[in-house]
């Protein structure tokens, strides 16, 4: 596996960064990828993730990387975030991406959380979304209060330039 | 019908325009539905549910074609205000319409979710 690509931001979780990060992530990965729906795709993956930062980090620092990489002949798009969390937190942070992984389909999950929305504080559908509309996988790694959350999913129209 | 009376949304990010076109009401969505304007569109969303019980609308139309994003706070403001129309009584009830941008993908994709929660009152156009 190696790099294409690499933006890497460390950052103190404000709202305004959220939208102008998504622009930027449209901008540099509309350049590298042929087809717009894979740029919006990353963007989307990376607005959700880095605006649940926003909301949910409990102190310090976060960070956020989102990359182009090869493995075997295949291109991969990764957004990956870490920041630090609460307990409660990460338990239902954990619980929501085991619940991903084991569905069948996504869409499911995705429509169960869509139903009963109106109810919770919160919209709790960013990670399901990523999974469902922009058909990424997501991984979870917890280091004492650090949370680190991985999307990846396969990409196909990088530009032969860039290849 | 009587006169629409709704403030329109003109930020920055958003545009939302809402005018009467015989018993519907159209809302041109222009920008993007974000974090930073979270606060306006759920008061718009508000008041436009308001507005459509009043006039006894049979649609709400949103004019998707110019709307570049929508982040997840969004889609569930949208999901609410489609719960209050399914609370009302059938002969209150309006229709919910979101007309699309055929070259942008991930509109029927993140519409299509909000349109399964209530089919008997969303369509996709």
């Amino acid at each position: 596996l190696f790099a294409l690509t690499t933006l890497s931001l460390d950052f103190r979780p404000h709202p305004s960064l959220v939208s102008r990060t998504r622009e930027f992530l449209d901008q540099i990965y509309g350049r590298l990828l042929t087809d717009p729906d894979e740029t919006y795709r990353i963007s989307l993956t990376a607005y959700e993730l880095i605006e649940n930062v926003v909301k949910y980090s409990s102190a310090g620092p976060s960070k956020v990387a989102v990359g182009l990489s090869e493995d075997a002949g295949q291109v991969y798009a990764s957004v990956e975030t870490s920041n630090r969390s609460t307990p409660d937190a990460i338990t239902t942070l954990r619980g929501l991406v085991e619940r991903l992984g084991q569905a069948a389909d996504p869409h499911d999950v995705y429509g169960e959380l869509i139903a009963s929305c109106p109810q919770r504080e919160g919209s709790g559908l960013g990670l399901a979304r990523i999974c469902a509309e922009a058909g990424m996988g997501l991984s979870l790694s917890v280091d004492g209060d650090e949370v680190t959350i991985r999307a990846r999913a396969p990409m196909h129209s990088l530009k032969a330039s860039h290849g | 019908m009587a006169d629409l009376e709704i403030q329109p949304i003109s930020s920055a990010g958003l545009e939302a325009l809402p005018k009467r076109i015989a018993d519907d009401i159209s809302v041109r969505l222009v920008g993007s539905c974000d974090m930073e304007v979270l606060g306006a569109l759920e008061a718009f969303l508000k008041g436009l549910h308001l507005e459509a019980r009043r006039l006894k609308a049979r649609q709400l139309i949103f004019d998707c074609t110019e709307l570049y994003f929508m982040n997840s706070s969004s889609v569930k403001l949208f999901v609410t205000l489609i719960a209050g129309v399914r609370k009302l009584e059938a002969k209150g009830r309006y229709g919910v319409c979101f007309r699309l941008n055929a070259n942008l993908p991930w509109q029927r994709r993140s519409l299509e979710a909000i349109r399964l929660f209530a089919p008997e009152i969303v369509t996709l156009a």
